[in-house]
């Protein structure tokens, strides 16, 4: 079943795909776009690399110039590291999750295939004492509650390894239903943009005078990002690095530290914590978007991140853009982002790879 | 050495915007070198043949990166916003001239009533003396780079204080190598590599390593001195002679190299020191881990007050470790 728009971010939002337990994603993701790419493979890391061949005027089929598209695709969550005789899941975090959003929050727990529903508890307010109630609650502190009354109980679903991630469903709200929020957004959009580039550049017969990968890879929330193994073996020319920036346009936030903002168009970097995107591409990109009446803004800052520093160091030296989109409560259950800037990163994507000379 | 130091340190180059100072540095290493190019990363990697029959790969790095800052948003009164590149002390930056690579100059100051011991980077403006946002906006923009304005100040005959010393030093005493190369020349193949975005985290030099595939490898990088007052214990001092690298935080120099640049120096009768660094990464690791891995090791710049705006260095060491480079690439014996 092929998906579009705002029904394909929904659909792929709703897979189950904690770093490292991406098979559900990995599926979707494939069947999504296997109509509209030339050839793909899985590689040794879990990757989706995907393959459309140049045919454009410049195009040397002899040796190739390759452009690499690169997203993540997995999410932050949880991994169960005991079970208690009571049946009581205990776990770490696997991403960057800030311990206060977890309380009472919704789960699912399993390996992909299987998930469970649970739910995140730890000591009832009412039997903390005044200092605990004062302390922050670590995760360590918390259990996960899928209702088994026994460890065996719970070994039926669960074991120690299995993985959680938030349960929240994909919904669009606010005015005009502008805004969606569900979990995942942080990956799901930029994969969602990238099927739909694919598919754009299929329908409307675009012959690039390169070979475009696209790769939509694992372990993006996690230091050692699986992205490295896919630009090591694509070795691009040039790489496109699409992920999400995080949008701090709360109340209370100064201006000149909230990096960017929902509705202000597709977040371009010029550096982040671990990559500093090249600048005559960069102003290429503005310039592209500019022409194209796409909207643009400058991530002000530089934030962390993984994706674009483990492109280029595992190409051994690319140059790169940064194609964000704004996205607020990062690694939350409940992630937002505006529905014209998915728009705006998917058509910018467009737009700009016709126009690469490689 | 010092009239080249100084055509170094006064072309900006901050992490991720070094191609004036590449420009820079190629003007000397094209006209004596075999081959000089750029590879994708920007790094500059000149290649001087040599004339053995068996030629093995050596490939000697610094750094031509500097710490410095990126603009980040325009108040409505014109100052700008700001994060660093690199390792930046705001402590040591605070009230200084900024350059901009458009040659635009500023202040760079905290927010009025901020203790020092708060001057972290949202608590710091550049003013660059605009009336207004837009006026601003006319001479800089969001993601414009900038660096503490350059400075080479000669102390006495052998002591030399400013900045960007880190590494323009290194590349300073790279070019003079090439240099005394042409007047007696290599058996084996040199690659000098001028390595980008050292600053912000060794990301240069481990592709232009991947690329060379180099036998062996000598760094050259500031490193810090334990002979100023509240200094931690460090065996290392201006004016005691280059520093082989025995490890930093990020890196176990190879030990057979390390050995035969002692014995080269002992040899010699060169006054050399055992570099022990505790807090510090450099190019030596990243190359080191390239590939299937290289034999690397480094020669290092006692040098105070690094990544301010006064890194203080002796030039009688700098010249040492320029010799005790050529003793070792015209050894036989690399290690």
């Amino acid at each position: 079943m092929k998906y579009y728009g705002l029904e394909l971010i929904e659909q792929l939002c709703r897979e189950f795909g904690p770093s490292g337990c991406c098979d559900p994603v990995r599926e979707a993701l494939v069947e999504q776009i296997t109509d509209a790419i030339d050839d793909y493979f899985v590689d040794r890391v879990g990757n989706v690399v995907a393959k459309v061949c140049g045919s454009g005027e410049g195009y040397n089929a002899k040796n190739p110039k390759k452009v690499l598209v690169c997203t993540g695709m997995d999410e932050v969550g949880m991994i169960i590291n005991r079970v208690s005789d009571k049946g009581h899941l205990k776990f770490s975090l696997v991403g960057d999750i800030d311990a206060r959003c977890l309380g009472g929050k919704s789960l699912l727990v399993g390996d992909g295939n299987r998930a469970v529903k649970g739910i995140v508890a730890s000591k009832a307010i009412h039997l903390q004492s005044p200092e605990e109630r004062r302390k922050l609650t670590p995760a360590r502190k918390m259990y996960i509650d899928i209702g088994a009354e026994s460890a065996d109980e719970a070994k039926e679903y669960v074991d120690v390894g299995s993985m959680a991630t938030f349960d929240t469903p994909f919904e669009c709200f606010g005015e005009q239903k502008a805004f969606m929020r569900a979990k995942a957004l942080e990956s799901r959009l930029g994969c969602a943009a990238i099927i739909e580039l694919l598919r754009m550049l299929k329908s409307g017969r675009v012959k690039l005078p390169y070979d475009l990968y696209v790769a939509f890879t694992d372990c993006s929330q996690l230091t050692f990002s699986a992205a490295r193994v896919a630009a090591a073996r694509v070795k691009p020319d040039f790489a496109m690095i699409v992920e999400a920036r995080e949008a701090l346009d709360y109340p209370g936030v100064a201006e000149s530290t909230r990096l960017c903002a929902l509705g202000q168009g597709v977040a371009i970097a010029f550096a982040d914590g671990c990559a500093i995107y090249h600048k005559e591409h960069t102003a290429e990109l503005r310039a592209c978007a500019q022409k194209n009446g796409i909207a643009v803004q400058a991530v002000c800052g530089t934030p962390r991140a993984q994706l674009g520093g483990s492109v280029q160091q595992g190409a051994h030296g690319v140059r790169m853009v940064s194609l964000g989109y704004p996205v607020r409560n990062l690694h939350t259950p409940v992630q937002v982002a505006k529905v014209s800037d998915y728009y705006a990163v998917r058509d910018l994507l467009f737009s700009y790879v016709k126009e690469i000379k490689e | 050495m010092l009239t080249k130091l100084k055509h170094l340190v006064n072309v900006s180059g901050v992490s991720g915007r070094e191609a004036a100072i590449a420009a820079k540095i190629s003007e000397y290493m094209t006209p004596i070198c075999d081959k000089v190019y750029t590879d994708a990363m920007g790094s500059l990697i000149a290649y001087k043949k040599g004339t053995g029959e068996k030629r093995r790969k050596i490939m000697l790095v610094a750094h031509m990166d500097e710490i410095g800052f990126v603009v980040t948003h325009i108040e409505k009164n014109g100052m700008l916003r700001l994060a660093p590149i690199g390792g930046i002390h705001f402590s040591a930056s605070a009230f200084s001239e900024v350059v901009f690579e458009n040659g635009q100059r500023g202040v760079l100051v905290p927010e009025t009533g901020v203790k020092p011991n708060d001057w972290t980077y949202d608590k710091m403006v550049v003013d660059i003396g605009a009336k207004d946002a837009r006026d601003a906006e006319k001479r800089v923009a969001i993601g414009d780079f900038f660096s503490v304005a350059p400075n080479v100040i000669k102390l006495s005959a052998r002591r030399i204080a400013g900045r960007p010393i880190d590494d323009r030093i290194g590349c300073t005493i790279m070019i003079e190598i090439a240099e005394r190369l042409q007047e007696e020349p290599c058996a084996d193949d040199v690659y000098f590599v001028f390595s980008v975005q050292e600053e912000v985290g060794v990301r240069g030099a481990g592709p232009a390593a991947e690329q060379i595939c180099p036998d062996y490898c000598i760094n050259f990088d500031v490193t810090g001195t334990g002979d100023t007052i509240g200094a931690k214990p460090m065996a290392c001092e201006l004016g005691g002679g280059a520093a082989i690298k025995v490890k930093d935080s990020s890196v176990l120099c190879h030990k057979g190299v390390t050995d035969r640049l002692v014995k080269l120096a002992k040899e010699k009768g060169y006054k050399y020191q055992m570099e022990i660094l505790t807090a510090g990464g450099t190019d030596t690791s990243a190359v080191q881990k390239s590939g299937t891995g290289v034999k690397a090791g480094a020669i290092s710049i006692p040098t105070r007050y690094i990544h301010s705006g006064v890194e203080m260095f002796d030039l009688g060491d700098t010249r040492l470790c320029v010799e005790i480079t050529l003793l070792y690439l015209h050894s036989d014996k690399k290690e």
